[in-house]
This record gives C-alpha cells, sequence and structure tokens, in this order.
C-alpha cells in the first residue's frame, strides 16, 4: 500500500471514528510526522511473531475490527466471547457463521474438533499461502534465527526467541507431518498421481524452508512464489 | 422498464451464457466447470458483523485492486471458444453495485451464473466485478465472504481455471491483506470454507442415469468421496432437467491440486462413463423406440406449446438435449423431413434463455408470470422451428 501523499510505502495506518464515520489514512513515517500524526513504536519483533502464531496479528497489531472504538460490541465482550468482535461460541453454533477472523484464535479448541468433522478428519491447513503474508512472516522471523541473536540480547529475551524459533519450527512441522500422512495414504491406495501432487508440495515446504535459513517458512509461499 | 444503459448488450444476453457453449472436453455430459475462492480482509469483521458503513469501506478497499486485477488477463485458450471481443462488444471490465441494480438485472446476472442467489437479494451494499464479452471471470465483494471470486468454463476445464484464477487472487493479494492464519488457512465466515478457501464444480447433464433409475449410485459415490451433489438451483432443488453439480465438500487439510485431481481424475470421469453407459443401453434393444418416442415427444411438444413453465421448459429440455446426442433426431423415416434436426449450442443455450430476466430482457420489457409462460413458448416454437 502506497502512501496516502507520496509515492513512498504507507507504514503508519491510521484508524479514527469521527461522528461514527470511521476514517483510514496511510501513511508513510515522513508524512506521517509532517501531519503531526503520532508515530507509534512498532511493538517489538518477538511480540509480533508470537502473536502471528498465536493468530493476533492477522493485520498490523494497530488496526483492525478490534479497534475497540470501530466496534462497541468488542469493548465489553462477554465471557467466552470473541475479544475482536463480541461473538460468543453459543452464537456462532447457532447462525453458522463465524463474526470475524479473530474468531479463528477465540475459538481454536472448540473449532478444531468441528473442523475435523467437516473436513475428512484434516487438522492442518495445506496449500497455498498469501504471498505478502509469507514475505511478512519471512522478514520478521529471519532476524531471529540467526545465531546469537541481536547484540545486547539478554538472557531472558534469548529464552524468549528460542521458544518462538521452536514453535516455528513446530508450525511448519505440523504441515510437513499433514502431507507425509496424506502421502503415505496415497501410496497404500497405490494412487501415483496423487502421491507425486503431495511429493512435489512437501518438497517445495521443505526447501522452502531451508532457502529461509533454516527455519522461516510458517507459510512457504503461494505455489508460484 | 426503458433503462438506458443495459448492463449487457441485446446481443450477448441473445446468444446466451458463454459457459453453455457446449465447447471443450467431455461436453455431451459436463456442461460447465466453475473454481471458486473465498477471500477475506484481515482488517474487517466478516460480514454478518458488518455494518452498512463497514460494507461502504469493504467495497472501496477492494475496488481498486479487483479492478486493476482484472485487467490484462491472458487470453482464453482457443478450446473454450468464448467470444471474442468486437468493436460493438470490446473487451472490458464490468463493475456493478448490485444493490442499486434492478430485480430483473439482479437476476439476470444470477441466471447466467456470474453472481450467487444470495448475492442477488438484500439491499446492503454490494458489487460484482465481471469480464466482458467473455464473462469467464467475476468477483463478488460482500457476498458471505468479502470476497468471492469465480471462473467459469465450459466443459471439463478446472485446471484452466485454476491457473486463471490463481493468477488473479495473487494480483488481488498483491494490494490487500487477507485474513490468514498459518494453522487454519484462508479465513472464512463459515468454517465450511476454511483452508484452502477452493470450491470447485463441475455442473453434469445426467439423463440417462435418471432414466435407467441410477442416480441414487452417483449420489452414494460421490458422498463416499465427500464429495457434494446438487441439482442446478443448488442446495435442495432436485435435478431440474436432469443438471446436477458435484463439488469438492473438505476446503481444509487439502492442497488445491489434490482436490482438482479428486473432482478432475476420480469422480467426475466415472459419472461421465456412467452416463455414457446408461445412454448407450437406451439405444440398444427395445429400449430405443422407446427412447426416440420419448425424445421425439418432448421436441413436439416445445414445438407446439403456447405457454411453458421455468420446470417444463427445463426438464423437456433435458430429453431433447438427450436426443440431440444420442443422434436420435437424424433419423426421420419414415415421413417427411421437414424441419432441420435441433442443434447445439442452441439447445444448451435454451436452459438459460428460458429463464424469467432472460425473456424479460429479450422482450424489452417486464412480463407477468402468465406473459413469461408464452413468451418462453414463442421463444421455443421459434428456436425449434415450430
Ligand atoms: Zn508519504
Ligand atoms: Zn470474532
Amino acid at each position: 500500500m502506497k502512501c496516502d501523499c507520496c509515492a513512498n510505502p504507507a507504514t503508519i495506518h491510521e484508524v479514527t471514528i469521527h461522528s461514527g464515520k470511521r476514517m483510514e489514512r496511510h501513511l508513510c513515517e515522513n508524512c506521517a510526522r509532517a501531519q503531526g500524526v503520532v508515530v507509534q513504536s512498532q511493538p517489538p519483533v518477538t511480540q509480533v511473531i508470537a502473536d502471528l502464531l498465536k493468530g493476533h496479528a492477522i493485520t498490523p497489531p494497530w488496526v483492525g475490527p478490534d479497534d475497540p472504538a470501530a466496534n462497541p460490541a468488542a469493548a465489553n465482550p462477554a465471557p467466552g466471547a470473541c475479544a475482536a468482535c463480541g461473538l460468543k461460541f453459543a452464537e456462532f453454533r447457532q447462525g453458522g457463521l463465524l463474526g470475524c477472523p479473530r474468531c479463528y484464535m477465540s475459538f481454536a479448541e472448540a473449532l478444531a474438533p468441528l473442523l475435523e468433522r467437516y473436513h475428512q478428519g484434516a487438522t492442518h491447513h495445506v496449500g497455498k499461502v498469501p504471498r505478502r503474508f509469507a514475505a511478512r512472516i519471512a522478514s520478521l522471523t529471519r532476524p531471529l534465527m540467526q545465531e546469537g541473536g541481536p547484540p545486547g540480547e539478554s538472557a531472558d529475551e534469548a529464552r524468549g526467541r528460542a521458544r518462538l524459533v521452536a514453535a516455528i519450527a513446530a508450525e511448519r512441522e505440523a504441515r510437513i507431518t499433514e502431507l507425509r500422512k496424506q502421502l503415505d495414504a496415497a501410496v497404500a491406495a497405490e494412487d501415483y498421481r496423487r502421491a507425486a501432487l503431495l511429493r512435489d508440495e512437501l518438497l517445495r515446504v521443505t526447501s522452502e524452508a531451508r532457502e529461509a535459513g533454516g527455519g522461516t517458512p510458517i507459510g512457504g509461499g503461494g505455489p508460484s512464489a | 422498464m426503458n433503462e438506458p444503459a443495459a448492463l449487457l448488450s441485446h446481443a450477448a444476453i441473445r446468444r446466451g451464457a458463454p459457459w453453455l457453449s457446449n465447447q471443450g472436453p467431455h461436453s455431451d455430459v459436463v456442461l460447465s466447470s466453475r473454481v471458486r475462492l473465498a477471500r477475506n480482509l484481515g482488517a474487517f469483521a466478516f460480514l454478518s458483523r458488518c455494518s452498512a458503513t463497514d460494507r461502504t469501506h469493504i467495497l472501496a478497499a477492494c475496488r481498486k485492486h479487483v479492478v486493476a486485477a482484472c485487467q490484462n488477463l491472458p487470453p482464453a485458450s482457443p478450446e473454450h471458444r468464448v467470444p471474442p471481443p468486437t468493436e460493438d462488444d470490446p473487451a472490458r471490465l464490468l463493475w456493478v453495485e448490485v444493490h442499486r441494480l434492478s430485480a430483473v438485472d439482479r437476476q439476470l446476472l444470477a441466471e447466467r451464473h456470474l453472481i450467487s442467489k444470495e448475492h442477488a437479494k438484500g439491499a446492503e451494499p454490494r458489487a460484482a466485478a465481471i469480464t466482458l464479452p467473455d464473462e469467464r471471470l467475476s468477483v463478488m465483494v460482500n457476498e458471505e465472504d468479502h470476497l468471492r471470486i469465480q471462473v467459469l468454463h465450459s466443459g471439463l476445464a478446472l485446471a484452466d481455471g485454476y491457473t486463471l484464477i490463481n493468477e488473479v487472487d495473487d494480483r488481488i493479494e498483491s494490494g490487500l491483506d487477507y485474513a490468514f492464519l498459518p494453522r487454519f488457512g484462508y479465513l472464512t465466515a463459515c468454517p465450511t470454507n476454511v483452508g484452502i478457501a477452493c470450491r470447485m464444480s463441475v455442473m453434469l447433464h445426467l439423463p440417462a442415469v435418471r432414466l435407467t433409475g441410477r442416480i441414487e449410485q452417483v449420489r452414494r459415490a460421490a458422498k463416499d468421496m465427500c464429495l457434494a451433489l446438487r441439482g442446478f438451483q443448488g442446495e435442495g432443488s432436485e435435478s431440474a432437467g436432469d443438471l446436477y453439480q458435484i463439488s469438492n465438500q473438505t476446503t481444509f487439510g487439502k492442497t488445491e491440486a489434490v482436490v482438482m485431481q479428486e473432482l478432475q481424475e476420480h469422480i467426475v470421469p466415472q459419472v461421465i462413463e456412467f452416463e455414457r453407459r446408461a445412454r448407450h443401453e437406451l439405444l440398444s434393444g427395445s429400449r430405443r423406440i422407446q427412447t426416440a418416442d420419448q425424445c421425439w415427444r418432448a421436441l413436439g411438444l416445445l414445438r407446439s406449446a403456447r405457454q411453458v413453465s421455468t420446470e417444463e421448459a427445463l426438464a423437456t429440455l433435458s430429453l431433447v438435449r438427450l436426443g440431440v446426442h444420442l443422434g436420435l433426431f437424424e433419423d426421420t423415416s419414415p415421413g417427411p423431413a421437414a424441419l432441420p434436426a435441433p442443434a447445439e449450442p442452441l439447445i444448451s443455450q435454451l436452459i438459460v434463455l428460458t429463464q424469467p430476466a432472460h425473456l424479460q430482457r429479450l422482450a424489452g420489457r417486464e412480463l407477468s408470470q402468465q406473459e413469461r409462460r408464452i413468451a418462453r413458448a414463442d421463444l421455443l416454437r421459434t428456436a425449434l422451428g415450430g
């Protein structure tokens, strides 16, 4: 996304509610300063990654439906309701529709068995990943993967980083496990065409992991990325 | 209703829907193939929890990127025989705010399968982008998900459909943040679509399977493979015109390639084979005269009726289409061959041309139900030389 005022990429995204109207501004840092927008320091990278893994940063953390001003229902969510949109799980059971992207995290544990039932026992997404998402994750995680970590890292920070690296690896492992399971089933059923498709996908996931420096692709990039 | 700017040209309406052109592989049984993706923007709630203002913001956020993504697409492969752009009907993108359209125009788009029936209803802000004149790509904004992208082709053509839709998806995504999680994939309002959020379906014409009493067998085979078998008009509708849609139920834990392979290499060829064998059976021994009688009577009905309902048109056209593909109308002996035999793609196109909004657009005015029955009968008689 380009800056509203110049050709630089927008890094500051501002959502304001003015007499019930939602206003969005997307600015580069220079224009934002020039316009007197307070440039919030971005949350630490480890926080962003941890949020991404949990699903709390589907969007940059400073915009989105969880902005309480933009969504009164979310200001005081009932216990057990989605913190971003206020939907209760019982309401989902009744209507069949979730309220917002973050509902998937709010109700992750309750949804898992339902998804297994709808989708032939599946527990993990395999297949296409949006390019921007993959690129963002890669750029955020690459520095974390380096041996030794950033200069001046405290022991606590190092432990936090190690946990994240492990979580990212586990996420990737889950995809690989899912694909292996399907590959074995395809071979057992002598469906060699399908086995070949699954082997391609496995190769893609593992090779992108290697390219990205040992652990990056939570996503892995789109088929043609 | 005298609207100055027509949504689609009169010529486009008159020639019918490109996906019914009876072209492409296995078009004797497979009418069309559709690939559909569901996508949502990460920064907004799903539509059931969106205000009208939110919907307007989503439209504004999507418009620029959708319009840009649908320009300069790779040309359709010649085998799809989509209408080529001409001076009167140049290649272009139609962006319509569906909630501002007349009821007939909404229905017209739904009859051509360019938007869903659900999208055609409702007054809340919603839009559709449609490539013209080929009508192979359409994008619905603010349907059940923020974006529903679909590609439609005649015949069995899921691979070509996926190639095109994947490209369009990448282009749209280059400007928008999709709602996505590594564990769950593309996030959708309904969890039955989550994961690849990709629905592939083929529309099949299965008159012989029905006439030989085997539709339940097909249904069971589809169910065993976790595929859905639905009627032409979607859920619930029981096989109007012997038209069935087979689509993947599972979108989570399977790659796009595997889903396509399951449909294109497993179930669909089986069903095609099943229908062809049943058609063969309808021509063997004493069954042949019975089949010929049924198909000729259907043709006779459409050539002489003075009023026809939508259901009767679909059911009767099904038998005429069967007769065409069995070559039954070439045999006019004994007796004078006064009228030319009905032929494709006209017969397939009549499926859409006899729908209510098409009849009204062809007539150039709104018609009551009774007037539509008469107009439908007139159209069928003219088309079939009655
Ligand atoms: Zn700027
Ligand atoms: Zn929610």
